[in-house]
């Protein structure tokens, strides 16, 4: 186990690296002045030189390799620079924004596992029958339905129209349903998806139809049994459906006023702050990366088969 | 059971002490809180409920006591203002001569990087007489410098603090910050101490939410008190609610189609003729704006000072426009405008596309982020530009001198118009610091502009906002940044 | 094939994907008239006998901008699929065949495009090449090539070791000639899935960035672009949110059930 989980981390090392690459690469690329960004419309009454000045002030003068050696540098040290339109650290601008967005994904997720869960396993025990298919199809239907859509459409019933819960911002519980809701409904597909080929599975094997045949009920035999196999792939998924989850949320967080990462981002890109683009892109990445890790792992230690490599 | 009665007296009582919260939302996480880093008006709203300066406008447009309480010109170069007394910072700090002095020098020293510099660049010192007394020079004299004492830039900071005001900022205004939840909202509570005396209002939250129907939908249900820059055909709905207040003021703004005069396409006077006459201004003032604007002639609309009342020149006329773009043997044009991502800009430029087309012009419509958008004007290949622009200072010298003076091109001077004549003119508007001459070399520079027609001055848009009636007292000049809530009240 | 005819999601996607294939192709025909042409006198008008969708704040034609709406979803859906089909494919393929070295720094490559959330991933090359269109695409392929890749290569991995394979190759078959004559016809199969469910997930971020401000820019529209317009009439001018959103979501629908009910007929074990 320590030997493979070893293995695991130090095959994630080339990944970091090229993850951190292309986020500096970014700067590479990127069209307009992020100085000019920065100054908004007061650029217009600056000199040239002033410009320059703030240039070199901000470090965007110098050749781009030894730039991103500093890049790399910052990051072993936690400073991911300076946001160019607040000034204040891009860490500390994440940092603030970050605790929203875990906890708008962790919601959505839960809501995401449960009804996943009950639809794969109401579609697996009733297989090919009318149940099945609608089970199926609600999956799709929420998979399909765009969440900035599908958010305006609630907050318009539920807190417009019947006044149950608060339309925007975060603060009581209260607030995260919306959102959640929204999020996790559109993540659920997959996951019932799975849920039911992993029920399915199970309910062929030779120990369930043991059970059947001892006459225990079906119902018991499905969740005593098929359900207890099926949870491995469903925890796998659960790490995959959390890069949905998250890009969820960006789109989210922006109907229903969420003061998370997403919403940060968006404004990072729209006013040109590329520190803020980068530095929110690559803790995403790397939050990604270590929950798919530690997914991997949990999944090996319940999994003795998986070892093989 | 005892313990319910526990619980709600211990809710009763922290509501009691809690008072009177007045929640306002607005459209964007502020980028700082501390006023001379920024030239953005989600900072300004906040901070200048936080932060004074040295004067006021009022909504006459008046210029008034703030922290000085008199001024006067010993000579034209040199402005003496006398300050209040008895004021402190939120940390009780002393404001006096020296934290003026400190406060105007950080904001003009190179290395703060203050992106609103130039709003007080005109200034060569700033120096104290005595603990109640500064006096600014200006050389040459700078007429309109205290309309720009008034810009929220200006604000005066507790210099010492300089490394923490972003996060935390300190002033001498009616609410003192408490916490700013990022991306969240902002929370500010009266000024017990306020030299004005305290607010009525206990506590200002000031919610940040992105969307404009999200927020109409907290102000209906009770989430939010006051909304700003209502968009029109929302606005009247929301008029038609009787549980909402609304109210729409001239303000500082006006939006322009700029023409490059240097751009071959658009030389000829006939061709930005024709264009200035197939744009119907009424229409888009009246239905596409339903009225929320005013159509617009001279560049600057009527709440600015020295701004001249003229008649439209080039009224609507389809025909007229083909028969002059014919006489200047023009045919297939097809022009670019250029603006950024803006809502009400981008919905207009789409009315203006459709107008062109109707006579036989193709505008491409070029939608870029501001820093995207600056680059493209200021090189020699623009050709049509459409932006806002608000008079911030009042000043008609503010928007003239910056849209028409030769040595303003590319930065301000987009239509790259150039004249001695009315760069003298301007310049003179700056020297004399004497009304009835500004009055009437402002009035021969916007009748000049509109006859050479550099720009279409396309409407006045007027500002809007919204709240609950409980909500009494608050003023509004011109502006949502300069919304004044130390009279303001909470009925319920 | 009889599997899939049985499917009913495989007779509803078609019918969606179909009547939209429809729409886009006779858009000009069907709608009264052009999606661009304005009446400011007739602004915000809700769904009529006259006009079926309602008019928008311009008062043009709901009905004929959903209409020609499609053109562009299906494109912006199309196009980033296709690109992201050829190049993953082909990476896949070269780096299933040659294996080693090559490989190795291939699939670390798509590794590290995988190790970002989709959407995350298109908004950073938004974010860096500037919004737009065509950036929007460029992003979506970016983001979807690493799948191709991966599962053309598991594919070729499993090929290239069955017999018949070793069988061209002791014949003197070239590797150019193996791996497309050969290898990669297996791959036909979970490729079209991937792709028919990629078209939906495409056409769903395009719009995702249109309704962030990071897509289509306004002269052009798409659905995403009319939401995102729409969004500020709410909550009165519900007609704006409602047609495009339904478009929207039933043409994603569409694909998902199509590719759904291919799944299911490919997969032996479903």
């Amino acid at each position: 186990m320590l030997r493979y989980a070893l293995g695991r981390l130090i095959g994630t090392l080339p990944v970091l690296f090229g993850v951190t690459l292309l986020v500096f690469l970014m700067a590479w690329v990127t069209p307009g002045d992020p100085v000019v960004a920065m100054l908004g419309e007061a650029s217009q009454g600056i000199s040239r030189q002033a410009l320059e000045d703030l240039r070199g002030e901000l470090g965007l003068d110098r050749p781009l390799p030894v730039q991103y050696v500093g890049y790399v540098a910052g990051l072993l040290r936690g400073d991911l620079g300076d946001s160019v339109r607040s000034r204040r650290p891009v860490l500390a601008e994440i940092r603030d924004r970050l605790p929203a967005t875990i906890e708008l994904a962790l919601a959505a997720l839960a809501i995401a596992v449960a009804l996943g869960v009950t639809l794969g396993v109401l579609a697996a025990v009733r297989q090919r029958t009318w149940v099945d298919g609608a089970a199926i199809a609600v999956a799709l239907v929420g998979v399909s339905i765009p969440v900035f859509w599908s958010g305006f459409l609630l907050m318009m019933v539920f807190a417009l129209e019947l006044g149950w819960l608060p339309a925007s911002g975060r603060g009581t519980w209260q607030h995260l349903v919306l959102p959640a809701v929204t999020v996790g409904v559109s993540s659920a597909a997959f996951i019932a998806r799975i849920t039911r080929g992993a029920v399915l599975e199970a309910l062929a094997q030779d120990y369930v139809r043991t059970a059947k045949a001892k006459g225990l009920a079906p119902r018991r035999v499905v969740v005593r049994h098929a359900l207890r196999n099926a949870l491995l792939p469903i925890v796998t998924v659960v790490g995959l459906q959390l890069g949905g989850l998250l890009g969820g949320a960006v789109l989210t967080e922006t109907v229903f006023a969420w003061p998370g990462v997403g919403r940060l981002l968006v404004d990072a890109i729209v006013a040109r702050d590329l520190p803020l683009v980068q530095g929110s892109v690559l803790v995403v990445a790397l939050l990604f990366i270590l929950v798919n890790l530690a997914v991997d792992l949990s999944y090996a230690a319940i999994n003795p088969k998986v070892r093989y490599g | 059971m005892r313990n319910v009665f526990v619980a709600l007296a211990i809710l009763l009582g922290a509501s009691l002490a809690a008072g009177q919260t007045l929640t306002t939302a607005i459209g964007a996480n502020p980028p700082t809180l501390d006023p001379q880093l920024t030239f953005n008006g989600f900072s300004f709203h906040v901070t200048n409920q936080v932060y004074e300066t040295l004067v006021r406008v009022t909504p006459e447009g008046d210029v008034v006591p703030g922290l000085a309480v008199d001024w006067r010109y010993p000579d034209p170069t040199t402005l003496r203002l006398t300050l209040r007394e008895g004021v402190t910072f939120h940390d009780g700090s002393p404001f006096d001569a020296d934290a003026v002095v400190a406060s105007l020098g950080r904001i003009l020293d190179p290395a703060t990087a203050a992106p609103g510099r130039f709003v007080l660049s005109a200034i060569q010192e700033v120096r104290a007489v005595d603990a109640a007394t500064v006096e600014i020079v200006t050389d040459p004299p700078f007429a309109p410098l205290l309309s720009h004492l008034a810009h929220p830039v200006a604000a005066i900071v507790p210099a010492a603090l300089a490394d923490t005001l972003a996060r935390s900022p300190v002033g001498t205004g009616p609410f003192a910050f408490v916490r700013w939840v990022d991306g969240s909202e902002v929370v500010l509570a009266a000024n017990a101490a306020y030299w004005g005396g305290a607010p009525a209002i206990d506590q200002v939250v000031v919610r940040i939410i992105p969307e404009v129907s999200t927020q109409i939908v907290e102000l209906r249900s009770g989430g939010v008190d006051m909304i700003f820059n209502v968009p029109p055909d929302n606005f009247l709905t929301l008029q038609a609610d009787p549980a909402i207040t609304t109210g729409a003021i001239d303000g500082w703004s006006s939006t322009h189609l700029i023409m490059n005069v240097a751009s071959p396409k658009l030389a000829d006077l006939r061709v930005r003729q024709a264009l200035a006459h197939a744009i119907d201004k009424a229409l888009i003032a009246e239905e596409m704006l339903r009225g929320l604007a005013k159509p617009g002639v001279a560049p600057i609309p009527g709440t600015v000072r020295y701004a001249v009342e003229l008649e439209e020149p080039y009224p609507y006329d389809a025909e007229g426009a083909r028969a002059l773009l014919a006489e200047a043997g023009v045919s297939d044009l097809r022009l670019r405008l250029d603006l950024y991502q803006n809502p009400d800009l981008e919905a207009v430029a789409q009315v203006l596309q459709f107008a062109f087309d109707e006579i036989g012009v193709d505008l491409e419509i070029r939608v870029q982020d501001f820093s995207a958008y600056t680059q493209a004007v200021q090189s020699d290949d623009m050709e049509l530009a459409m932006t806002g622009w608000g008079t911030v200072t009042l000043d008609a010298d503010y928007t003239l001198y910056a849209f028409f003076h030769s040595g303003e091109i590319p930065g301000n001077n987009r239509s790259r118009w150039a004249d001695p004549e009315i760069d003298a003119l301007l310049q003179r508007g700056r020297d004399e610091p004497v009304d009835a001459v500004r009055a009437e070399v402002y009035a021969q520079v916007q009748a000049a502009a509109v006859d050479a027609l550099p720009m279409v001055t396309l409407y006045y848009p007027r500002f809007t906002f919204a709240k609950r009636p409980a909500v009494q007292g608050e003023a509004i000049a011109f502006s949502w940044i300069l919304l004044d809530l130390r009279g303001a009240t909470l009925a319920d | 094939m009889r599997r899939f005819r049985r499917h009913p999601g495989a007779w509803v996607g078609s019918a969606i994907v179909l009547t939209l294939v429809l729409a886009a192709a006779f858009a000009p025909l069907l709608a009264d008239r052009p999606p661009t042409q304005q009446d400011l006198r007739a602004r915000l008008r809700p769904p009529s006998a006259e006009q079926p969708f309602g008019t928008d704040e311009f008062g043009r034609s709901v009905f004929s901008r959903v209409l020609h709406g499609a053109r562009l979803s299906l494109a912006t859906g199309l196009l980033p699929v296709a690109a992201a089909l050829v190049l993953g494919s082909t990476i896949g393929l070269v780096a299933g065949f040659f294996r080693g070295r090559l490989d190795a720094v291939l699939m670390r490559a798509m590794d590290v495009l995988l190790a970002f959330p989709s959407l995350l991933l298109a908004l950073a090359v938004v974010g860096t090449l500037g919004p737009g269109v065509v950036n929007a695409v460029i992003a979506i392929a970016i983001v979807d090539v690493p799948q191709y890749a991966r599962l053309v290569r598991s594919v070729v991995l499993g090929a290239r070791e069955e017999e018949y394979v070793q069988a061209a190759r002791a014949l003197g078959a070239g590797d150019g000639r193996l791996m497309w004559r050969h290898v990669a016809p297996n791959a036909v199969g979970p490729i079209v899935v991937q792709a028919t469910l990629g078209i939906g997930f495409a056409i769903l971020a395009i719009a995702g960035l249109s309704f962030l401000g990071l897509g289509v820019q306004p002269p052009v529209s798409d659905w995403g672009e009319m939401l995102a317009r729409g969004r500020r009439y709410l909550p009165d001018a519900t007609w704006l949110m409602i047609f495009p959103g339904l478009a929207v979501s039933l043409t994603v629908l569409g694909f998902n059930l199509l590719g759904d009910a291919l799944r299911d007929a490919l997969d032996p074990k479903a």
